[in-house]
Formats: structure tokens, sequence, C-alpha cells
């Protein structure tokens, strides 16, 4: 150790040039070099509360703010890989990339730097660092797409889900009716009254009536929810459209010094500074003088009784 | 030649060095001979105390005798003016005769050079019984002495093994309680281990940042561990903060 840092010390304008300054050298020209893009979109997130029982989306919190509901749901879809498929096909079939092979490079790039945070209490906004402003605005119009397709597929899926319920509970509902009216028909078949006579009260008749009316408001009370989920899967594209509105379109910033450029400067850099370490290493293994008491003690088995200074040196 | 090296001349020699004759009256004195004047700061003398300090000298009945070479893995570690540091602070603090002895007779930078000699006989020439020994005061001090080598000629290796075979160092011992020998670097000369041989301890020299570490454990092979006192890290200079060096 004294010895490497002996060397150092040594040639230590030589080590400041190596380790140092070309290291400095290279991350700055790499910084200018590789010098990145800054997309950004904001999108402004609203509760349809006037489409009647539709209250929130589905999956969200409903102690959390619409952008925080957003933001939740889009930062969990871009982990997914799935997504980063059909951002890379939505590369390729934008023609911002023309291969798989340059659509991972560029996935490669964003995947770290995709966000998505909320601004306020419906204002989201999603960023993304990209080499070329073409790919941060495709990136960015990509994921806004993908998130809506998911939001529509969700919501047509519940409510696909929803209609075969309530339409396996209708055609319950009216068999049932059926029944009712069938008994009450048959009991009034059998039990006719005289004409210009009041009749006398009937227990019977009366529950009969109710057990018909009932039955006849579980019907439509079923006809009623399932119009419902069938309009809110007719209307779920628009519902969405309404929900997630683009209020900035996606846009770069350029010439700005973004993550994945200072983290390929730093990794420039070290690159740079790997040179003059391995020259400080070589210089140290290939010194073998006397240059530690230590060192000379531990070797020679022998006391280093003093040590002398350069005779000429000026005295300190 | 070896029949030329007498006990005689060695206490002539040694006499001449501690015990100057005073000059008849109305003569003028001879000077003797003297180094240029050392000056190396204060803080490596320190360093070079700290040094020898940390050495254990065997004791002698009461006095402790220090006879300490000084060598390193190869040539350019700093050697010869650890070795002048040393005797320059063993001199100055015990106030004993203290001789310093230059064994290394192939090195570029003898003492000729470090401590502006005049170019003359020495140690080899005194082995190859041409010449008397030459004990040289090494200015300021009034008890510290240089014997340089003087001349190797051609054949190092035979002087080298003459002198460990002569009692020389012995005979200095009677007179020198301080002796500091600059020993030839123990890899590059071949008669390294033989004249590593005239020291009781040894210290090794190695330079920071140029000695290597493989070098080192060799040195410590051919000297032995138990004779060597302890390793001198010389031209120490750390660029590493002191506070990061002490975390680690």
């Amino acid at each position: 150790m004294f010895k490497y840092l002996e060397v150092l010390f040594r040639h230590w304008v030589r080590f400041a040039l190596l380790c140092l300054g070309l290291p400095l050298i290279a991350g700055g020209a790499a910084l200018f070099a590789f010098q990145g893009k800054d997309g950004s979109a904001q999108l402004w997130v609203d509760t349809p509360s006037y489409i009647g029982n539709i209250q929130t989306a589905s999956g969200w919190n409903q102690y959390l703010t619409p952008a925080q509901n957003t933001v939740d749901s889009l930062n969990q879809l871009i982990l997914t890989d799935s997504f980063y498929q059909k951002l890379g096909q939505g590369l390729i079939d934008s023609g911002t990339v023309n291969s798989w092979s340059q659509s991972n490079q560029v996935l490669g790039e964003v995947r770290g730097t995709l966000t998505a945070t909320a601004a306020g209490s419906h204002l989201v906004t999603i960023k993304v660092e990209c080499r070329m402003a073409a790919v941060c605005v495709q990136v960015l119009t990509t994921t806004i797409a993908v998130h809506r397709d998911w939001l529509i597929q969700t919501e047509k899926q519940q409510a696909d889900v929803a209609s075969k319920f309530y339409t396996a509970q209708l055609q319950q509902a009216k068999e049932h009716q059926q029944a009712t009216i069938d008994t009450f028909n048959a009991y009034v078949a059998s039990h006719p009254t005289p004409a210009n006579t009041v009749p006398a009260p009937d227990p019977q008749f009366d529950r009969l009536q109710s057990d018909v009316r009932q039955a006849q408001t579980q019907v439509i009370d079923l006809q009623d929810k399932l119009q419902a989920v069938q309009f809110s899967y007719d209307a779920a594209s628009e519902i969405d459209q309404t929900a997630l509105r683009v209020i900035d379109p996606p846009a770069t910033s350029g010439g700005t010094f973004t993550s994945v450029t200072k983290k390929l400067a730093i990794a420039i850099a070290a690159g740079a500074a790997l040179p003059g370490i391995a020259y400080l290493v070589f210089l140290g293994w290939i010194d073998r003088t006397t240059r530690n008491p230590k060192e000379i003690e531990g070797r020679v088995g022998v006391r280093v009784v003093t040590l002398i200074r350069n005779l000429n040196a000026k005295p300190t | 030649m070896a029949e030329a090296i007498s006990d005689q001349d060695i206490e002539e020699a040694i006499s001449a060095a501690l015990k100057p004759k005073p000059a008849p009256p109305g003569f003028a004195a001879i000077g003797r001979e003297r180094t240029k004047l050392i000056n190396m700061p204060p803080w490596f003398i320190d360093r070079c105390r700290q040094a020898y300090l940390s050495v254990p000298f065997e004791e002698r009945g009461e006095h402790q005798q220090r006879v300490l070479g000084i060598t390193s893995p190869v040539h350019g570690e700093g050697k010869t003016s650890i070795a002048i540091g040393i005797a320059v602070a063993m001199a100055a603090d015990t106030g004993e005769p203290t001789l310093l002895v230059e064994s290394d007779l192939a090195s570029s930078v003898g003492f000729d050079q470090v401590l502006g000699l005049n170019r003359g006989p020495g140690l080899c020439a005194w082995l190859e019984g041409s010449n008397r020994l030459r004990l040289i005061q090494a200015a300021p001090l009034e008890n510290a002495f240089v014997l340089p080598a003087g001349d190797a000629g051609s054949d190092p290796a035979r002087l080298i093994f003459r002198l460990t075979s002569s009692d020389l160092i012995e005979k200095f011992k009677a007179s020198f309680p301080n002796i500091i020998i600059d020993l030839p670097p123990m890899l590059n000369i071949a008669y390294s281990s033989l004249a590593s041989r005239l020291a009781d301890k040894i210290l090794v020299i190695a330079r920071y940042g140029r000695t290597m570490t493989d070098d080192l454990e060799k040195v410590m092979f051919l000297l032995g561990r138990e004779r060597v006192a302890g390793v001198v890290l010389n031209d120490y200079e750390p660029k590493t903060p002191g506070w990061l060096r002490r975390i680690l």
C-alpha cells in the first residue's frame, strides 16, 4: 500500500493528468457528445361523475385524487414487459426506429427514465429522457395510447362481466315473474267473483297479487342495471376520452444533460481513468527498491536504525 | 613484501598521530597533515550519531571497544559520507581517539576526494611495504584520524587478504577505542566478504528508492544477520504526506 501511495505522490503530476485530467476531458466530451432530450406530456384526469352510477374508474382508490390514481396505475403499467413490447411495436409502426434491435436499444435507454408524477389533484406529468426528440415524442404518445387502451379494455371487461351477470339474473327474474303471474291467473280463474257484488276480503288473492308486483319490480330493476352496464360498455372509450385528456401534447426540450447522458459520461470517465490506475499498479509492481522501513525490516529481518535525508537537502 | 609490515612502523604512525613531537626551540613547527575541514550539517551528524548509538558494542574491560564496519550492497549509496559522519559523531561524543579506515579500494570517490587529501600513499602502499603508515588528522577534530586507502594498483584482493591476515586493526584497537571501517560494497566487489571480517559489527547502508530489497537480502546472507547491527536508510525523501504514513 505504502509503495503504491509513494509512487502516486512521486509522480502526482503524471497521475493527476492520467487519472483526473483524462477522465474529466473524456467525461466532459461525452456529456456534450451524448446530449439527450427531455420529453414531457401533461394529462388532465377527471372523474366522470356526470355519468350516473359510474363514479370512479375501475381499480381507483377513492381516497386518492384522480391524478394520484392515474400515476399509480401508470407507474405500475410501465413496469410490465408487455407495456414495453407494445411500446417497441409502436416505435416500429410509427417509423421512429427501423428494426427490433434498434427498438430494444431505445427501450433499454428509456426504461429507467420514463416516469409519471402527479403535478396536482388532476394534472399528471409524464417524462422521459431520450437521445432523439422523435423517440421521446413517440415514446410519450405510445405510453398515453397504451394506457388509454388499457383503461378502455379494463372498463369493457368489467362491463362485460357485469352484463353477463345481470343478464343471467334478469332471465331468472323473468321466469319467476311469469310463474307468479301464472299462479295469480290460476287463482283468479278458480275463484270467480259474481258481477255487481263487492268482493269479500281474500288474503290469498292479496298475497299472490303482491308476489306478482314484487317480481315485476325485480325485473324492472335488473333491466335498468343491465341497461346501465351496457351503456357503460358502449361508452367506455368516450368515458376514457373524457377522463383522460392530453393538455400538453408530447414535446421535447433539447440539449440537456439527461441522466442517461450523465451515466454515460461517468462510465466513460471511469473507463478513461483505468489506464492511469493500471499505470500506477504497474509502476508499483515493478518498483522493488527500498522505500518503506517497515517493509525492509519485514523482508530483511534487520532493524532500520535510522533514516537519513539527502545530505544536500535543505534543512526543514 | 609482507615482511615490510612491522609493529614498529605501526606504533610510530600511531605515536606520530596521537603524540606529535613539539618543534625544537628556534625551529618552526612542521604542521601535521590534516584533512580539509569536515563541514557536515548538524542534523546529518545527529542522524549518524543515532545510527552508531543503536549498535550493541561489546564491553572490553572498563572501556567499550567500538569497531564498526560500514558497507552497502553497491557503490553510490552514501556509505563513505555516513562513515565520516559516524566517525565525527563518535569522536565528538566520546572524546576518545577515533580512526576512520578506508578499505574500499575500488571506490571512484575515495577519501582523497571527499576529504580533500593530497593524493599520496596510504594503506595500500603500507601493505605493499613501499611506504610508512599515513594517519591524517580529520579537521577540525583533534582526536579523529583518517587512514586513506591510497592507490590499490591492479590487485586489490591481494591487499585486502594481506590486511585481514595482519594484526593492524588489533594494533589500532590498543590506541583507538573507536574504529570505523569504510568497507567495500558487498555485491559488486569480490573481496568484500573478506574485508567485512575486519569489523565486529556492521551497518548496512541502503539508498531510498535505489537499493533493491533483493540486494539487501543478499547482503544479509553474505554477512550473516548476527553481525549486522542495522540498516541505515539513506537519502530518505518520501513523497507520501507524513500524516498518511502515520495512518498506514
